[in-house]
């Protein structure tokens, strides 16, 4: 199990097909065991070279290549996957889009059935694999009644199952709590210290900061020294917007309120005994685990979902919800079209150009959301959502997957509504975002919302 | 092991169907009644009546132990129009040159050839299934009877001294063979001979010696017999019916009663 | 329980309630199948929406019949002759049939609906031979993604709704339907990547086995076998016969043999457990 996995790249450059520049231009890498954490910002070739390891690029996506790369002895280009697929495991982002079968045991021995493992030996392996990320007590059980977090270890066990000498993870983290981040990151500790070689990249280094191992950085698609790219800390001297939390301000009107509410998405309460009151001018945070009512309580907020008992007010006025994949709602040819659409489905003469200068986007007004980068996507998308000054503001996880430099965007962004009046909910796991940001902190789980005095910021 | 027990497993619905179809083809008795007397042939007897009341009989002989009721006209000579309504089987819409021309089959209005049975000489009944799907032993009367739509319909004339009963060994061997020859031999005066039937539906002559005038026959003791234990085949398949029936129910009862009681 | 021979059964039972139009058959095999199907679910799936559902068909088949056959001889009621199609006389010979057809109709859908009442998707994929294994791995990869396509359009439609969209007109239906599908293109996709990066696709595929079969799903599948063959044996042979109440009513005969070759559909409640 300690052969090494011998990644090396010289000279390295890809184009995907139809494309003008490189997404990796010029890929000098070594690497041969332990970890490895990638950290680099939306568009600058990080998902591109992860998928290099594995054979993805170029077999999968296509497109053209010069240099060389070579992986486990194997020339990425001229092998095929499923020879790769043995030597290298990938996890993905999303833990929902990974598994193939519906049983637990099935599914993870999908991969064993594509590259011919004699069925005899196949239970052994996938007993051997459930064993190795710690989910055996999940035998014998159906995927979809799994966690985010369980059903990413399941994930991992899929791949682990192939016996691979690299481990590749591609921001596995993002759509996880943290109590399910806590565990995947352990058990990719266990697995370097037996040997496997891990390569992560991920945007949420607080929970990697644990793991040894080298730290590498990618812009615009070459190595660059990691330097500043793995801290990240919202700097409030950058930003200038007050960092201390702000005490309600005296007089400020309140713009919703909820009272004694029961909630729940199907008709069984998941929170009960929930009073509230947002007011104008207010940013206010929701933390807690997944499934425990964060969205159940936004969606409440919004209307969207009718309490089951209790009351909830609005005041008047324009309320902005901001889902957990905004990219889903783009529709439109350009983003400054998509802005649009939201004012005027709203009735709202408003100037699209504001938000998208606050943003960073005014460079890239013209452009289809589709051809962004998935950063440059999540902020066309929030900028489309929150277009007009809404006087309640509503976002539910906004900076899942994103780099720094969106976050900084999107807290100016919060700053700027606030300023303006907005009353602003924030359910969210980031905890920096927490620190910079809320008036006031919400934990929501366990059946209830209880209003936190003192937050932890890590 | 248990591979090979598989293939045993579709090797018995065929074998199952090879002994059915062989069975109906030979006339062995494994799954159609027995017929006592399989070497020599059957007799049916066939009475048609036209709407004016102008009757016809035939006697029609026939190998094998069953034939349809369509085929006893086909083997009368007589003038026939059919149509055939696919899997449901054919109807009878002409029989002798009546009606004289028709358009439709079985008509809306108007009248049409009822199909009757009598089984061994007993009472005639409705069929209740179409003429080629009804089938009849030695010793059993096909009546065709043109009746008008709507209303009772009575039973043609009796077919008594159709076909009198076969001496064994000693039958006339015109009586015999392919059963194109009618052959009334209603005159002949025979001795009356209750002939035991061995099973259901066989040639237990029935008749008496002299043609009886048209009212109801008297039965004859063996007749009796064979009658009654053919009703009784069938009340048997009601039976088991009606108790699987009532029993699958009873089934489905408890179980509700039991989900409550979880 | 082994899949296969529950499908073994589910054709079997198929069979013989369309082999014959007797109705007295058809009850015996319905009352089977619904025996079958309450003991054997899987826990959590009600059968009453396929039950009212059977029942409306079975209603619309003697209506339909009723209505658009005259023959037979005890009149119900009669419509004007000039109407076309359901001018005429209604008659009990008409219902009666139209009642056996909703018979049928009702017991092979039951015996059908037993491969998706008792077993679970993914048990029936696995069930498929080994020729169609990436065909049931596509069909497969496909039924998990539906409750997400499904859950993402209900945020989608969530989310347009407070961007200001309203379901008014139809030529608004694009700003909800155009995301929905680009979301399941771009999922698939993913999906497909993922499975790729496990080497699907690539070559030979080898199957994790999980198909026994023990002694008493072999005793259902013989006997459900046997049972279908001996009746449609019986049905050719002529000895159990079509039921045709045209144009007079009259019981249906019915055969020992053909009731107990139905009754033997009861089998896998006597050796399975749920």
């Amino acid at each position: 199990m300690t052969v090494a996995a011998n990644v090396s790249l010289t000279g390295f450059r890809y184009w995907y097909p139809n494309a003008r520049e490189p997404a990796l231009n010029g890929i000098d890498l070594d690497f041969a065991d332990g970890i490895a954490l990638l950290g680099g910002a939306s568009g600058s070739g990080k998902s591109s070279l992860l998928r290099v390891f594995n054979g993805l690029v170029p077999h999968f996506h296509g497109g053209m290549v010069s240099g060389s790369a070579k992986v486990c002895d194997h020339d990425v280009v001229t092998t095929t996957t499923r020879v790769l697929a043995r030597r290298v495991g990938f996890v993905f982002q999303d833990p929902e889009l990974q598994s193939v079968y519906a049983g637990v045991d099935r599914d993870v021995a999908f991969g064993l059935e594509n590259v011919g493992v004699a069925a005899t030996e196949m239970p052994g392996r996938v007993a051997e694999a459930l064993e190795r990320t710690g989910i055996s007590h999940l035998r014998g059980r159906a995927v979809a009644t799994l966690s985010g977090g369980e059903r990413q270890r399941l994930a991992l066990a899929g791949v682990l199952a192939m016996r691979p000498r690299l481990l590749v993870l591609d921001e596995p983290l993002a759509q996880l709590d943290d109590a399910g981040a806590r565990a995947l990151v352990s058990t990719l500790g266990e697995l370097a210290s037996a040997g496997t070689a891990v390569v992560v990249a991920e945007h949420r280094f607080e929970h990697l900061a644990g793991l040894p191992g080298r730290r590498l950085a990618i812009d615009s698609g070459r190595v660059v020294d990691p330097g500043e790219r793995f801290t990240t800390r919202i700097s409030g001297a950058e930003l200038r917007i007050p960092t201390h939390a702000v005490p309600t301000r005296a007089g400020a009107t309140g713009a919703w309120g909820l009272t004694d509410v029961a909630t729940g998405p199907a008709g069984a309460p998941l929170l009960e005994g929930v009073s509230l009151v947002g007011r104008a001018g207010e940013v206010i945070a929701l933390v807690g685990p997944n499934g425990g009512g964060k969205t159940t309580l936004l969606r409440t907020i919004a209307g969207l979902l009718s309490p089951i008992s209790g009351s909830v007010e609005r005041a008047p006025g324009r309320v902005a919800f901001l889902p957990q994949n905004p990219m889903a709602l783009l529709h439109r040819p350009t983003v400054a079209a998509e802005v649009a659409w939201t004012l005027r489905a709203g009735s709202l003469g408003r100037d699209p150009g504001d938000i998208l200068r606050d943003l960073g986007l005014a460079h890239l007004a013209e452009r289809d959301p589709r051809d962004l980068s998935s950063g440059e996507r999540q902020r066309a998308a929030i900028a489309a959502v929150l277009a007009g000054a809404p006087d309640i503001a509503l976002l539910d996880e906004p900076t899942r997957g994103m780099d720094t430099a969106a976050r900084e965007a999107l807290c100016r962004v919060v700053a700027t509504m606030r300023a303006a009046g907005s009353a602003i909910v924030i359910a969210t796991h980031d905890k920096q975002l927490v620190g910079a940001l809320a008036d006031r902190t919400v934990a929501v789980g366990a059946g209830s919302a209880r209003e936190l005095t003192t937050v932890a910021v890590a | 092991m248990i591979r090979s027990l598989c293939r045993l497993a579709l090797v018995a619905p065929l074998l199952a169907m090879a002994l059915g179809a062989f069975s109906s083809v030979a006339g062995i008795g494994l799954v159609v009644p027995l017929c006592a007397h399989a070497a020599s042939s059957h007799r049916v007897g066939l009475v048609v009546q036209h709407g004016d009341g102008q009757v016809i009989r035939r006697c029609i002989g026939f190998d094998g132990s069953t034939i349809s009721a369509v085929a006893v006209l086909q083997a009368s000579g007589l003038e026939i129009g059919l149509d055939t309504y696919g899997s449901l089987g054919a109807a009878v819409c002409q029989i002798d040159h009546e009606p004289a021309g028709y358009t439709t089959c079985l008509p809306a209005s108007g009248s049409y050839w009822v199909l009757f049975i009598s089984h061994a000489g007993g009472a005639w009944a409705t069929s209740t299934t179409g003429a080629s799907s009804t089938y009849v032993g030695g010793g059993d009367d096909i009546g065709f009877r043109f009746d008008p739509l709507g209303g009772p319909d009575p039973p043609p004339p009796t077919a008594a001294g159709t076909c009198p009963a076969i001496a064994p060994a000693t039958a006339a061997p015109s009586s015999s063979a392919s059963g194109r020859t009618p052959a009334p031999a209603r005159t002949t005066s025979q001795p009356a001979r209750a002939i035991p039937s061995a099973a259901t539906g066989s040639t237990s002559g029935v008749l008496a010696t002299a043609p009886t005038p048209a009212g109801t026959l008297p039965r004859a003791r063996a007749a009796t017999a064979v009658a009654s234990s053919a009703k009784a085949q069938i009340n048997l398949g009601l039976l088991a019916a009606v108790t699987a029936i009532g029993g699958l129910f009873g089934l489905l009862g408890a179980q509700a009663v039991r989900r409550r009681r979880r | 329980m082994n899949p296969r021979a529950l499908a073994l059964w589910s054709l079997s039972a198929v069979t013989i309630a369309l082999a014959t139009g007797n109705p007295v058959y058809r009850v015996v095999v319905l009352l089977c199948a619904l025996n079958l199907l309450v003991v054997m679910r899987r826990p959590g799936t009600s059968l009453r929406g396929l039950v009212i559902a059977l029942v409306v068909a079975a209603v619309i088949a003697m209506a339909v019949t009723t209505l658009a056959s005259h023959t037979g001889h005890h009149v119900l009621a009669s419509l004007p002759s000039g109407i076309p199609v359901i001018g005429g006389p209604l008659t009990f010979e008409a219902a009666a049939f139209g009642v056996a057809t909703g018979l049928g109709i009702a017991a092979s859908v039951l015996g059908a609906a037993s491969l998706s009442v008792v077993l679970q998707p993914h048990e029936l994929i696995d069930a498929l031979p080994a020729a169609l294994a990436r065909t049931g791995a596509a069909v497969g990869t496909a039924l998990n993604l539906i409750p997400g396509v499904a859950r993402s359009a209900v945020e989608i439609r969530d989310a347009q709704r407070m961007r200001g969209w309203r379901s008014r007109r139809i030529r608004e239906w694009p700003d909800l339907a155009v995301p929905v599908v680009l979301t399941a293109l771009e999922s698939s996709l993913t999906m497909a990547e993922a499975m790729e990066a496990r080497g699907y696709g690539s070559g030979a595929r080898t199957h994790y086995a999980e198909q026994v079969w023990r002694g008493g799903d072999l005793i259902v599948a013989v006997v459900a076998a046997v049972a279908a063959a001996v009746f449609v044996g019986l049905r050719i042979a002529g000895v159990i016969t079509d039921w045709y109440p045209f144009p007079d009513l009259a019981w249906p005969h019915v055969e020992v043999a053909g009731v107990m070759c139905c009754v033997a559909l009861t089998v896998p409640l006597l050796v399975w457990r749920r």
